[in-house]
């Protein structure tokens, strides 16, 4: 397999999502973090949550975009009607 | 000790000598003195020249102005407006290298005069002063909409100021209203709770709200920031919204209603922003959700909630002129900043591109930016009070910036896979590294430096916030969790790239029920409405003549209308003498009002003393 700045770049990204979840799993074992809220003592919450978060984000505001993405210049359009 | 001065009246004042200095070397070097004048007065103020500055809610009493039964004070100087000033003025700074090569003189005093009257907002201590400054700041970012020159940016200024206008005679009314409860015209911290006898207040809160622009009322930011011009914009991210958080700080910290409103707006903002094809508008959407955050800080209201705000009111400043820098320089350069219309600038744009990334990741919130020291103490601030949903939206509100800014506004102008621009846009530029203009780099790099210098020693911005605070951002639980958050975040985002790809569209908002069915009110108004008005008109005219025309000469015009009854029943009666007896009528009618009967003294005497009677009678009645 042919070695590119793109695949050094994919295997380093993935190597940082796998060892933030360790490292996350770790913190925890030792009692280094301190939360308030119940919910964010789930092991490896804040990494579900950006995931989660970020996809359904994109797709609720893509289901807006059915009624609120009209054409450029739609204020004019409507105006002239 | 010599007397205060005011840095908002010298910066105020002084924006009118621009037009007046002929030499444009000397001009720009005036233009950038300008701010550096506030920025002097204001540290002399902290090292205590003019008295020291008392601990917090105390302030050093300044300018104080005797008005009717009132007295107009335009200087309180506490460690809440010091901290707007500060950033205010070294914003200034930093806006007006960015447009230094701007050749409307009158463009650099709209911009000018808007800052010194944000000053003169933020320093006001009675209602009525602040009301002034407002007003002027929302006439002077008018101009800087119009400035633009496009037909578009011509509504977008009028809608600008129409909110503006409407927010201020909120502020007014209600201070009228503070002012009729109290009888004091100071601008403190308003009473709040459920009932009409509060109506003044909400409607104090509600100008200020509209200023803030909080979710629903913020359709007029991303309208008419992103029609502004190129320069004038930059100023516009700055200061009107900004002032809003601070009357709000001043006016309404810890009213829960206000939390919940911030935090829906943080996230709000987001979802719009997706939509989003203008990188003007995009970064528009981004400041409404940072100010959801404030606002959100403001309604929390504890003093985390307030010191919150305020930081994060003084990096967002910072870090949203920067972005917004960043984009205008794409629009300046490219002569758009489309998402679909854009892409592959960054051999060509890779400074402004490197500066506005400086941006993206401290309005995301990135460790060693100043995003993160300011966010995380707002974020906080709804951990200790226990609300899990507010801080479940503005770390979600998080997720979304990163998104944004971090990724989809570079990735669309500057990237999009593509080697080379568009080549409309490849045609605008040199075969060189730096075309974004020196001048503008100057502006982005002093702000760029200060996100970086404040993310790293944040503890320079926690001294200078209003309450005392024991603050230390960087601790494992914190890095740890916000960088997991980013990392998760980007896969995402890639997964589901081709949909925050730019489309050639306008995504409508909460305007859309101003200008669309707001139009219905208009034809009403202009049609139904006016047909009554001209016939109630007509008729009141009529009654006004048949008045007008009975007093000429009461007694014969009663007589006329005694024999028009008359005449009637006498025709009914006698039918062969009907056209005698209306010819008789006619020539009565046609004579009138004949000789008008002339009253001797005495029977004007007795109407007189009649009418006095009739006064006597009502008197003793009433």
């Amino acid at each position: 397999m042919k070695i590119t700045w793109k695949l050094l770049f994919n295997l380093y990204y993935i190597i940082c999502l796998g060892g933030s979840v360790v490292i996350g799993f770790g913190l925890l074992f030792f009692h280094m973090l301190d939360y308030h809220f119940s919910f964010q003592w789930i092991p490896a919450f804040f990494a579900l949550f950006g995931f989660i978060g970020c996809t359904l984000l994109i797709l609720i505001a893509k289901g807006m975009g059915h009624w609120l993405a009209q054409s450029e210049g739609y204020y004019e359009k409507r105006r002239r009607r | 000790m010599v007397d205060w001065i005011h840095p908002g009246i010298v910066i105020f004042l002084g924006a009118f000598l621009i037009p007046f200095i002929k030499n444009r070397r000397a001009k720009q070097v005036y233009f950038l003195l300008i701010p550096i004048a506030g920025l002097i007065i204001l540290i002399l103020t902290t090292a205590g020249v003019f008295g020291s500055i008392p601990p917090y809610p105390d302030a050093l009493h300044k300018w104080r102005i005797p008005f009717l039964r009132y007295t107009l004070e335009l200087g309180r100087i506490d460690k809440l407006s010091m901290v707007f000033a500060y950033v205010y003025v070294i914003a200034a700074f930093c806006m007006n290298w960015f447009a230094l090569r701007v050749k409307r003189d009158w463009e650099h005093v709209a911009a000018t005069a808007y800052v010194g009257s944000a000053l003169g907002a933020v320093f006001a201590r009675d209602i009525f002063t602040l009301y002034f400054f407002l007003e002027i700041m929302s006439v002077s970012a008018t101009f800087l909409v119009w400035f633009r020159g496009t037909k578009e940016s011509r509504g977008a200024g009028f809608r600008y100021l129409f909110w503006h206008l409407f927010s201020g005679v909120c502020v007014l009314a209600g201070g009228v209203m503070h002012v009729q409860t109290t009888g004091s015209i100071e601008f403190v911290h308003f009473p709040w709770g459920w009932g009409w006898e509060y109506f003044g207040y909400y409607l104090i809160c509600l100008g200020f709200v509209i200023n803030a622009a909080c979710t629903p009322f913020h359709s007029w930011l991303s309208d008419a920031y992103s029609e502004a011009s190129v320069t004038g914009a930059i100023y516009m991210t700055a200061y009107t919204t900004k002032t809003g958080i601070y009357c709000l700080i001043r006016g309404f910290s810890g009213v829960e209603i206000l939390m919940w409103m911030g935090a829906i707006s943080a996230v709000f903002a987001l979802f719009m922003a997706v939509l989003e094809n203008d990188g003007r508008r995009l970064c528009s959407y981004h400041i409404i959700s940072q100010l959801g955050y404030m606002v959100a800080g403001v309604g929390i209201g504890t003093y985390w909630g307030i010191n919150g705000a305020a930081s994060h009111a003084l990096c967002h400043i910072i870090y949203n002129a920067l972005l917004y820098m960043g984009a205008s320089t794409v629009l300046e350069v490219a002569g758009t900043c489309k998402f679909s219309e854009t892409g592959g600038l960054y051999k060509y744009m890779p400074i402004s591109w490197v500066l506005y990334m400086v941006g993206g990741f401290s309005i995301s919130g990135f460790p060693l930016f100043n995003g993160f020291v300011s966010k995380v103490m707002t974020v906080e601030a709804s951990e200790l009070i226990h609300q899990p949903l507010v801080y479940i939206l503005l770390e979600g509100a998080t997720v979304g910036t990163f998104l944004h800014t971090g990724l989809k506004l570079p990735w669309n102008l500057w990237w999009q896979g593509r080697k080379e621009p568009p080549a409309d846009i490849r045609a605008k530029l040199r075969n060189s590294p730096i075309n974004t203009p020196i001048n503008m780099l100057i502006g982005m790099g002093i702000l760029a430096f200060l996100c970086l210098f404040l993310g790293i020693y944040p503890y320079i911005l926690y001294d200078m916030l209003p309450h005392p605070v024991y603050f230390v951002p960087f601790t494992t639980t914190r890095v740890f969790s916000i960088m997991q958050l980013f990392l998760f975040t980007f896969p995402a985002a890639w997964l589901l790239r081709t949909s925050i790809r730019g489309i050639p569209t306008y995504t409508v908002d909460t305007d859309w029920f101003g200008r669309i069915p707001g139009r219905a009110l208009i034809v009403f108004c202009e049609r139904p409405l006016m047909a009554f008005g001209a016939f109630v008109d007509q008729k009141v005219l009529r009654i006004a003549a048949s008045v007008v025309l009975f007093s000429r000469n009461p007694l014969v015009a009663i007589r006329i209308a005694k024999d028009v009854v008359s005449t009637k029943v006498k025709a009914r009666v006698a039918r062969s003498h009907r056209e005698e007896f209306e010819r008789g009528l006619e020539e009565e009618i046609r004579r009138y009002p004949a000789e008008i009967p002339r009253l001797s003294l005495g029977a004007s005497l007795l109407i007189v003393f009649l009418f006095f009677l009739l006064y006597l009678i009502m008197y003793l009645i009433t």
